[in-house]
């Protein structure tokens, strides 16, 4: 018996050896079995497809006719599975009649992860080993480490009437990165400052205003001013308009860290220090620091005991399902983010892109032309977003598509967006945002002083750095 | 006469098709699936992370070539030796009350049944609720309960005897003990388990030697009860202690390493580095250091189930 054990173990070992060694190679080999497996469960759906006197079927797992010559390979954001009703139907009625008008292709939707970080994780890992899908939505945030495998769509965008410069100027610098668009952006967000105007006659425009007004709101028994403040992205993207604002760059332009060099270093221990400034004071509690998403903040917002807070566009939408949307107009209003004095305004977007990954002429073109019908010409840009409640990132649907052209909330984040800088798109940039969190939370909870918060940050992406060089 | 090669032939036919027979036979044939998905699905992840981890992989690209740079730069990194003591830190506190309560929890069970009491089986099975709960389940309902607001649940309670409110994640000491609390809460169950079952293998006629011998409880826990389930009790800590390094969920959703780095475990900081920081190589460092610890404990706690077998 102990001879039997002794030779599966063996084979157990050699076997694994013979896959570890393989490498990327496997890689490429699960991609392949996962796209099989996709078609199976198509056929399996194929029941639920609206009959018509075509082979057309729309279902989470196949667009068009099964036996299309032509596959199309698609990750959505979100896909015809997704729990927004709105989103569902929106997507499945127009890829129905995409495929209606092009009979010869099948698209075949690929699951995407909930955590955007893991999805995008993924989506790298295919892409460098050379199994990306044909056409993927791509988070903004990471688009430009895409650059090196997309396509470009100027010919198409041109052909379709869409300009560049009908996006907002933050949008362009993501999808043309030099002298190809490379990305069409289809959503995007606005980070923005919400104040309560039946208690704040004119909001601040500057930091201290926002501390004497905040206090005047402590001293009524109000929390003066929330922010998120907890480890996550969201949590850079709420401060980094504050050192952006004096004139602050992350990075230069080969993408090396300059964050505490020269008037950098004055301008990011400028935004520490008023941080905590805000703890110190006592117009923001320390637990700001646990605050991972701008949503944390949502109970204290709807307990009605919060004067101020910095937060995303979307929260506009889930403080007034919480408390009703009439009482939300009502209480809140919005405004620029207040800013050190004379410094410009400004404010940080996010939000999503879409790439084709294929060099295949055809399907580069069948693929554009899809995701373009879908979430970029007019029409699929102003359906998609508002079915959504998500902002356009092309200024022209402002003027031009309801509920975006009567809508004031709308209205006021075109007039922010106008005013975004976003984070820059070096290898660099997530070990800066992971340890300016870091620092942010050391300096609330008084584990170090600004100085030494942000010593200890550079440190660390300077070892980082050293580290991506070798 | 058949000439000698058709006798060789058919000998040899005969002999390869006892051969498969035998192995048929034998418990080879049937353990080839089961080997199979093993190293499909379990062994060859595992020595791909240990062959990425001798790389300078990222994210983005393809390539990459074989260094202990990876190494070099975890073992100098100077958050890395405070992650190792937060590790420690929350792997002890948890494993020692996990135990301790457990223990408690399943001879108050026992003594109960023994004593015909009712409630036994209810009281049981509310102690298992908190092992059927995910993680990431109970990191929201300790969310609730830690809230530093006037909402949090401890805070309002103890603000009545005249206490707090405590910040139970914005002091980087509490949150450590708050985490570990929280994990407590969730692998008492699993020890109280498996400390029952060991109890009720302890023969009746043992503890009644004791009586008669005039032991009282102290010394029948401490020479009759341990000794007894000694066993079970190595397994049950050691089961704790892997779970407890393998502890991801909860923290991710209650503090995601915060504030600070001061909840930052060895596997939470694994996940970082590869999926916020894309970088495949150190992250998978991290990921090998923990597999050793793991194996080492899977080593003893093997080891000690064949011993409790072979008595």
């Amino acid at each position: 018996m102990k001879r039997t054990l002794c030779l599966v173990f063996i084979f157990v070992f050699l076997t694994s050896f013979i896959f570890s060694g393989c490498g990327s190679n496997n890689q490429a080999q699960t991609a392949t079995t996962s796209g099989n497996s996709s078609t199976q469960a198509e056929a399996s759906s194929t029941q639920n497809a609206p009959t018509a006197n075509t082979k057309i079927i729309v279902t989470p797992q196949l667009i068009g006719d099964p036996d299309a010559k032509i596959s199309i390979s698609w990750l959505p954001k979100d896909g015809l599975d997704t729990p927004n009703k709105a989103v569902a139907t929106y997507l499945a009625d127009k890829a129905k009649a995409w495929v209606e008008k092009n009979p010869d292709v099948k698209i075949i939707p690929i699951a995407q992860t909930v955590n955007i970080q893991d999805a995008m994780a993924k989506l790298m890992v295919q892409v460098a080993a050379g199994n990306a899908p044909d056409v993927s939505g791509i988070d903004s945030f990471l688009v430009s480490k895409y650059y090196g495998y997309l396509q470009p769509v100027d010919d198409i965008l041109k052909e379709k009437n869409i300009p560049l410069d009908s996006w907002f100027p933050f949008a362009q610098n993501v999808m043309k990165p030099k002298d190809k668009i490379l990305a069409m952006m289809f959503t995007t967000d606005v980070r923005l400052f919400y104040y309560r105007k039946d208690l704040i006659q004119t909001p601040p425009t500057n930091w201290d205003e926002l501390i004497t007004t905040a206090k005047q709101m402590s001293d009524k028994g109000n929390v003066g001013f929330l922010y998120p403040a907890g480890r996550n992205e969201t949590t850079s993207c709420d401060f980094l308009p504050y050192f952006w604002s004096q004139g602050g760059k992350l990075v230069d332009d080969s993408g090396n860290p300059v964050f505490n060099q020269g008037d950098n270093k004055t301008y990011m221990l400028n935004a520490l220090n008023f941080i905590k400034q805000t703890i110190d004071e006592g117009i923001s509690p320390k637990r700001v620091s646990t605050f991972k998403a701008d949503s944390d903040m949502n109970s204290e917002i709807a307990s009605g005991k919060v004067a101020m807070f910095l937060g995303g566009n979307w929260l506009a939408k889930q403080v007034s399902d919480i408390i009703g949307t009439q009482q939300f107009s009502d209480l809140w209003a919005v405004a620029p983010i207040p800013m050190k004095a004379g410094a410009s305004r400004t404010t940080t977007s996010g939000g999503w892109t879409l790439g084709i990954f294929t060099d295949d002429e055809q399907k580069r073109k069948l693929a554009a032309d899809f995701v373009i019908s879908l979430y970029i010409d007019d029409e699929g840009m102003a359906g998609y977003c508002s079915a959504y409640g998500l902002l356009p990132p092309r200024k022209t649907i402002y003027d031009s598509a309801e509920p975006f052209k009567t809508n004031t909330v709308f209205q006021q984040c075109k007039e922010e967006l106008e005013y975004t800088t976003i984070r820059p798109g070096a290898s660099i940039y997530n070990v800066i945002s992971q340890d300016l969190q870091i620092a942010l939370s050391n300096v609330i909870t008084g584990v170090s002083t600004p100085e030494k918060a942000l010593d200890e940050a550079w440190n660390d992406v300077l070892k980082q750095k050293d580290a991506q060089k070798q | 006469m058949l000439p000698s090669a058709t006798i060789s032939a058919a000998t040899r036919k005969k002999s390869l098709s006892y051969g498969l027979w035998r192995i048929s036979q034998g418990p080879v044939l049937w353990l080839i699936p089961l080997a199979l998905v093993l190293v499909t699905f379990f062994l060859y992840p595992a020595l791909e992370v240990v062959r990425i981890s001798f790389t300078n992989s990222d994210m983005i690209s393809n390539t990459y070539h074989y260094t202990f740079n990876s190494y070099i730069r975890m073992f100098t990194d100077a958050s890395f030796y405070n992650m190792i003591w937060i590790t420690f830190f929350f792997v002890s506190f948890s494993v020692i009350f996990q135990f301790l309560l457990g223990f408690i929890i399943a001879l108050t069970v026992d003594k109960g049944e023994h004593l015909r009491m009712k409630g036994t089986v209810v009281a049981r099975t509310v102690a298992l609720v908190s092992w059927s709960i995910p993680g990431v389940v109970i990191g929201i309902i300790w969310n609730i309960l830690y809230n530093e607001s006037p909402s949090g649940i401890i805070n309002y309670l103890i603000s009545f005897v005249g206490i707090g409110p405590v910040p139970f994640f914005t002091s980087p000491v509490i949150a450590l003990f708050a985490i570990s609390v929280a994990n407590v809460w969730r692998g008492t169950a699993q020890s109280m388990i498996l400390l029952y079952a060991g109890l009720k293998t302890i023969p009746m006629d043992v503890i009644e030697a004791a009586n008669v011998d005039g032991a009282n409880s102290w010394r029948k826990l401490l020479s009759v009860i341990i000794p007894s389930i000694r066993p079970v009790i190595v397994i049950n800590i050691l089961l704790n202690i892997i779970n407890t390094f393998n502890t991801f969920d909860m923290i991710m959703s209650l503090t995601g390493g915060g504030p600070g780095r001061s909840t930052e475990v060895l596997v939470l900081s694994s996940y970082t580095t590869i999926f916020q920081l894309l970088d495949l190589g150190k992250g998978s460092a991290i990921a090998v250091l923990l597999l050793l610890i793991n194996v080492v404990m899977s080593v003893i706690y093997i080891r000690i189930s064949k011993e409790g077998v072979s008595t």
